[in-house]
């Protein structure tokens, strides 16, 4: 029972659809709570039952979390309806094996050399560093003190983005559960 | 390893289609290996992955598929791993630690350590391509340029008073005027002809008052135009020769010599 029910109002977790429905960008849990005018803490336990109301399998869009917030997508299963009406979306080059291994190691071992890529993978990886540096992937974060002061390698917060993640946790807790 | 994709594998029906692992390196193809053999990482038979290895190096040789060296350093290592375990005591005259920088990993622990890591990136590269590819299939509301706000003023116009429409006439009133202000911009006939100016400058060089003044003192008054043109015009004469141009130092005032005038400023 959120205070805003209390008083009457409709239910939070529908103003919370409707002005997520409207945004044509992410909203942040502030953003959010100054739209309804209740606590951050009630959005987020809304935003929880939301998620959960969408993930049904009649509804058809889904509750995305972005490193800028939250906003509403539609499912992907849908894509095949979808295109017809807004014709492909813009084919982003696919990725090589080579350029995801060596974004998993750089997203989960950050900030990791050059040198220390190529020993996990045995294979050079300055071209793919390249093409990643290219893409706005990865970046540099600084020097490695010590001979060479080789460069560090970390992700973007473009690469969150592209792979649809908040935090850099989720893709270990991810990681986590199939290995266990 | 790239695996077939359910579409590859429709379109293979019915025709004969040899596809060919590709690996993406050595570590790459060990793991596949000891994968097809379903053998346990921890308790990896060295002997029995070392020759698989070697095998499936001969078969890319045989195949003509170029082997990179990584591979061959791989193989190396392995071979290396395989001969220390035979051999209790290394010969003395191999340099160790000069061998051991080349080699991938120096004992059986640093080798299951290096597959286990790599097997975790792999896992989490896949994770990555997956959604990736689920990413790619989510439809989001996007802002369409201008789409937005040009609706927004067809249907809904701000209430335009007397005093807005005032205001917006002395503006275009202003601006027009301020179009006209310069005349000779792009819609006027320019005021000044190279060949009037060429020829001024070429009966003021024969009385020589122009020598030793300097160019940018010329046509200061003028309109862009006219600068530019006189400009021209003293570039024209100094490569026909008339007259020659000199600069004491980088960025320096530019001086109108005479002909043939060797080196630069006269002080």
């Amino acid at each position: 029972m959120t205070s805003l029910e209390a008083k009457g109002r409709p239910p939070l977790m529908a103003i919370i659809e409707a002005v997520l429905f409207l945004s044509r960008e992410a909203l942040s849990l502030e953003q959010l709570a100054k739209i309804c005018n209740v606590a951050p803490k009630e959005i987020r336990d809304s935003l929880a039952d939301l998620r959960g109301e969408l993930e049904k399998t009649e509804r058809g869009l889904v509750l995305l979390a972005t490193p800028q917030g939250y906003r509403l997508g539609t499912k992907p299963e849908l894509a095949v309806y979808l295109k017809k009406m807004q014709g492909e979306k813009s084919p982003e080059a696919s990725f090589s094996q080579a350029a995801l291994e060596t974004l998993a190691i750089i997203a989960l071992k950050q900030p990791v050399t050059r040198v220390e890529i190529e020993k996990i993978r045995g294979v050079q990886a300055e071209g793919v560093l390249d093409n990643l540096l290219k893409r706005g992937l990865i970046e540099v974060t600084g020097r490695r003190e010590g001979p060479g002061r080789p460069l560090l390698y970390g992700v973007t917060e473009e690469f969150l983005q592209y792979f649809g993640l908040r935090e850099l946790k989720e893709l270990e807790e991810e990681l986590e559960d199939i290995t266990f | 390893m790239k695996s077939l994709t359910t579409q590859e594998k429709r379109e293979s029906r019915g025709h004969c289609y040899i596809v060919l692992p590709v690996f993406e390196g050595p570590f790459d193809l060990l793991f596949y290996l000891v994968n097809k053999e379903e053998l346990d990482i921890h308790e990896i038979p060295l002997a029995k992955i070392t020759r698989q290895y070697l095998q499936h190096l001969q078969t890319m040789q045989e195949l003509q598929v170029e082997v990179a060296g990584e591979f061959l350093v791989m193989a190396a290592s392995l071979l290396r791993l395989k001969s220390r375990l035979l051999l209790p005591h290394p010969p003395s005259y191999l340099n160790a630690a000069e061998e051991e920088e080349m080699l991938l990993f120096g004992s059986k622990e640093e080798l299951v350590q290096s597959l286990l890591e790599y097997k975790r990136y792999k896992e989490a590269a896949a994770i990555l391509q997956r959604r990736a590819d689920s990413q790619e299939r989510i439809f989001l509301r996007v802002v369409v340029p201008n789409h937005n706000t040009s609706h927004k003023k067809l249907n809904k116009p701000d209430p335009a008073g007397l005093e807005n429409l005032k205001e917006a006439w002395l503006k275009l009133k202003e601006k027009n005027k301020r179009a006209e202000q310069p005349p000779g911009t792009i819609f006027f006939a320019p005021k000044i002809s190279f060949v009037r100016v060429l020829r001024w400058v070429v009966a003021s060089l024969r009385k020589n008052t122009f020598f030793n003044s300097y160019l940018d003192d010329f046509g200061t008054k003028g309109t862009k135009e006219e600068r530019v043109t006189i400009f021209m015009l003293f570039l024209e004469l100094a490569r026909r020769g008339r007259l020659s141009l000199g600069q004491n130092g980088f960025f320096g005032r530019i001086r109108i010599l005479k002909p043939n005038h060797k080196g630069g400023e006269e002080s």
